[in-house]
């Protein structure tokens, strides 16, 4: 229906072909330009942020790559063995060789001495004895050969967090000696804080994602936790969080580096981009429908103007013009409908003009049949009353007559080429007796050719013009009728007379009808086959070379039944 | 020839659109991507390296040895911690059926509700304390809590101090006994059973005299024990040993004494749970529990007994006379206890 309701209006194909191509390029255009913002925006703060993990988990590195070089150096000390081995030494001695090892690390690290369990010195507040326990733990890891271990069962540490601990045994005897350096929380916390910023979070964890400390938006441990989820259940580590979750190993350790930051583009951002998107969508509609309009108008004026000029046109009004100020194509449409309404205006006067032509000849024709009944009755009596009193002369001319009479008023327009001649005979019978037998009339027609149908009354007015102007002062005048018949029908007249002047031939050529005024005949005849046949067909003359007229007539060669 | 054109129109814009969006969209992400990946699939973890613990303890105790038990074992845990009835709920109705084990709640509770748990023997039981072990190895003992006295040495003499359970009934202690809600707190159900069972006495005659020896007050949480005895509301109290020996390592001046009858060291048990999804690594954590070092550390860290006979009681703790406790006794008789509790409740509110 939708398809249907466009195709009806050229308006609506216009707004949808607009609308189509529209939505084809604002709506993809705008999704990957909103979607490529997004991504660029993306790709920037990630590299930002990594920037920033990067210095934090370099920072930590470099605290643990110090404390690991003092640690060595540590327990290469001749004089810590020493203190150590023996369990009594000066201890200022001591210290100041501990001091001076742990001077890089001592803002962030306390470094402890033990024999035993038994701590002997310290650089921060000594706590006196290790727990049993905690000492064979850290005989274990020890032993292990960690360089950083994470001091898990820590249960002074309340909250979430431990302390990170590095354990180096420097002597197993005559009892096991320690160096442990002890990075608390609180301290790792202090180095870093200025490497995050104030809307991020850092998690430094175990490999099984146990928290030692949790700083910024980390510290409630809700990421973590998800985090942990996410690997548990073989998820990507930072699926279904809304932060930005950046996670990476610390090299040479088994600790883990989290960074958090929040979304980037919040969702409302992308959300105003569509929005716009939308708005600009619903104003290039807007548009494409007054362009739509605007077009089609340009468009359908014309067209318009053009169906309502033939709509006069055909109602009649052959004047019909297109008047359009333009230069396009619609301009030439409208210069040839011009051309068109002008030409077939031209042809269709021409037409009334024949016509009325025909008309006035046949009037002028029937006026001339002034009451035929009468005379033809009339010369039926005096044939019979001059048979009555035997002038045969008069009876012969008396039946002539009437026989040209009858035939001249047959409202027939069509006759046998057989009747024209019996009518040419009996003209001539009349005129033989009026121009005391001085001429002779022949025909030469063959048997087929008698029913050919020709217009009526064509051979009478050229025989009669051959008889008038050709047989003047004549004694042996000849008039010979011949038929032939090529693709045409040839009826030829000559007569032996003085022959038709080239003013006439001329005339007879170039419809002249003011000079053929004496010859009315042979240019009625002319008129009328002209009319009937067109232009190709006529009467010609032309002198002959041993003197006098040939006359030709060319017709259609035609037969059938003659109809009113 | 014009649908020719308008396919091929067609077909050349999706193609731009669509390389169009790959490039602006693929380009970039895919290294962070690919990071992304890499790690989740280096840490994720598979099933058979997963163990689903529940537990009641408090995050001081669960937190240092189940982090240990990761470092020990490699097995990645998820800790869902409440309340114990949260817990047990949980189990029973199905919602907790990701539960491996159930950490912490004293054993009564498990002996009540034996159905949920699968037995396990841990491979170190005959060093456990026999006393504590479950006879169908339903549960393992994690530590032992013995029930202990307090009493305000600002308030009462050393020679004053009660002595033994018949002397919480003194005419000088009457209102004078910080106790909490049986309702509320496990460990005075289990007073109260331990009480029944000494003096040979039904549940319901013996609430009916505690609770006119209380006079009325009832604390409403174990927690509140300690504090009333120390700020002098209550002369003494009776509580666990652990949460004593905690509050007077944080400062509190209380002291403590054990009952001369002997009292009971009821065992926080752990136990795995009926058709557990890791049932395997359960196991494994039931080991852990029970191993030398994680039992001395508790026993320093967590004032509590050990389970274990060959972790030695640090100087400051004295041996305790056991009474002979029957746990399952003391589980079958709950229901009716608690009905003489809220009744004795009940009408003290009514006749104050």
């Amino acid at each position: 229906m939708g398809l249907g309701f466009i195709k009806q209006s050229f308006k609506r194909q216009i707004f949808a072909v607009f609308l189509l191509v529209l939505l084809l390029i604002v709506i993809p255009g705008g999704i990957l330009t909103i979607q490529t913002f997004q991504t660029r925006v993306r790709i920037d703060y990630e590299n930002r942020d990594l920037e920033q993990q990067r210095f934090v988990s370099d920072r930590i590195s470099g605290m643990l790559e110090l404390s690991k070089t003092a640690m060595e150096n540590l327990s290469r000390s001749r004089v810590i063995k020493e203190a150590l081995r023996t369990g009594s030494s000066n201890t200022i001695d001591v210290y100041s060789e501990l001091y001076r090892g742990t001077e890089d690390i001592r803002n962030f690290a306390v470094i402890e001495l033990y024999r035993g369990s038994k701590c002997r010195y310290s650089t921060g507040t000594s706590n006196g004895s290790l727990m049993s326990s905690d000492y064979y733990w850290m005989l274990k890891e020890a032993e292990a050969g960690k360089d950083v271990v994470a001091y898990a069962l820590n249960s002074s540490a309340v909250d979430a967090g431990s302390s990170l601990l590095m354990v180096k045994k420097v002597l197993d005897d005559p009892e096991p000696c320690f160096i442990m350096i002890r990075l608390s929380q609180d301290q790792v916390k202090e180095q870093i804080k200025d490497g995050i910023n104030a809307r991020d979070g850092f998690i430094l964890a175990n490999k099984y994602l146990r928290p030692f400390c949790l700083i910024g938006t980390a510290e409630d441990g809700m990421v973590l936790s998800k985090v942990r989820e996410n690997l548990l259940s073989s998820r990507a580590y930072n699926s279904e969080i809304r932060d930005n979750v950046y996670l990476n190993e610390l090299s040479g350790t088994e600790l883990l580096c989290l960074y958090i930051t929040p979304p980037v583009l919040e969702e409302s951002a992308v959300n105003a981009g569509y929005r716009v998107l939308l708005l600009l969508v619903l104003f290039g509609m807007i548009v494409c429908f007054i362009a739509a309009s605007k077009f089609s108008e340009f468009f359908s004026r014309p067209i318009n103007e053009l169906y309502r000029a033939m709509k006069r046109f055909r109602k009649g009004d052959f004047d019909t013009k297109i008047e359009l100020d333009r230069e396009d194509e619609f301009q030439q449409l409208a210069v040839g409908f011009n051309k068109m309404t002008t030409q077939l205006k031209e042809t269709m006067e021409e037409q009334v003009r024949a016509e009325r032509k025909v008309t006035e000849t046949r009037i002028a024709m029937m006026q001339a049949q002034l009451n035929p009944h009468f005379l033809y009755n009339t010369l039926d009596t005096i044939k019979w009353a001059a048979k009555a009193n035997q002038v045969s002369e008069v009876a012969t001319l008396a039946s002539s007559l009437a026989g040209i009479l009858r035939y001249s008023i047959s409202g027939k327009q069509f006759s046998p080429l057989e009747k024209e001649l019996e009518m040419i005979r009996r003209y001539c019978d009349i005129q033989r007796i009026r121009f005391d037998d001085c001429f002779t009339l022949e025909t030469e027609v063959s048997e087929e050719l008698l029913n050919a149908v020709v217009p009526k009354l064509i051979l009478q007015p050229l025989v009669e013009n051959s008889i008038i102007h050709g047989m003047e002062g004549q004694k042996d005048g000849r008039i010979k009728v011949r038929a032939f018949a090529e693709e045409n029908l040839q009826i030829d007249i000559e007569d032996n007379g003085k022959g038709i002047s080239d003013e006439y031939i001329k005339a007879l050529e170039t419809d002249d009808e003011e000079t053929l005024k004496g010859h009315l005949g042979l240019n009625n005849v002319n008129t009328i086959i002209r009319m009937y046949y067109g232009k190709e067909y006529g009467v010609k003359a032309s002198r002959r070379e041993e003197g006098g007229t040939l006359i030709t007539v060319r017709v259609p060669l035609e037969f059938g039944e003659i109809n009113e | 020839m014009k649908s020719l054109y308008n396919i091929f129109l067609k077909k050349t814009l999706t193609v731009v659109i669509i390389t169009a969006s790959l490039f602006l969209s693929g380009c970039g992400g895919n290294q962070r991507e690919h990071d992304i990946e890499l790690l989740s699939e280096k840490y994720s973890v598979p099933e058979e390296k997963q163990l689903t613990v529940y537990t009641s303890h408090k995050e001081e105790v669960y937190l240092p040895v189940i982090t240990e038990f990761e470092n020990t074992t490699g097995i990645w845990v998820n800790i869902v911690a409440g309340g114990t009835s949260e817990m047990f709920d949980l189990i029973e109705s199905g919602e907790g059926s990701d539960c491996d084990i159930m950490f912490g709640g004293g054993a009564e509770y498990y002996e009540a509700k034996k159905e949920l748990f699968a037995p396990f023997k841990v491979a170190e039981s005959d060093i456990l304390d026999s006393q504590y072990l479950s006879s169908e190895d339903l549960w393992t003992p994690f530590t032992e809590l013995p029930i202990v006295f307090i009493y305000n040495p600002k308030l009462v003499e050393k020679k004053d101090a009660p002595g033994s359970w018949r002397d919480l009934f003194d005419e000088r202690f009457k209102g004078q006994i910080a106790f909490a809600d049986m309702e509320i707190s496990g460990t005075s159900y289990t007073i109260v059973s331990l009480m029944s069972q000494l003096f040979n006495e039904t549940p319901e005659k013996l609430i009916q005299e505690l609770y006119e020896q209380l006079d009325g007050n009832v604390l409403d949480s174990s927690g509140l024990v300690i504090p009333y005895v120390e700020s002098g509301r209550c002369m003494v109290g009776i509580t666990l040993e652990e949460t004593a020996k905690k509050y007077m390592a944080n400062g509190y001046e209380i002291t403590m004494t054990y009952p001369e009858e002997g009292t009971t060291a009821l065992p926080d048990a752990c136990a795995i749970v009926k058709d557990a999804p890791h049932s395997y690594n359960a196991g494994k954590f039931l080991d852990f529990i029970i191993a030398y070092d994680t039992q001395k550390y508790a026993a320093e860290h967590f004032h509590r007994r050990s389970v274990r006979k060959d972790v030695e009681l640090s100087k400051d703790y004295e041996e305790v006379k056991l009474l002979d406790f029957d746990i399952k006794k003391s589980a079958a008789d709950e229901n009716r206890a608690m009905d003489a509790w809220r009744a004795v409740r009940a009408s003290g509110r009514e006749h104050p």
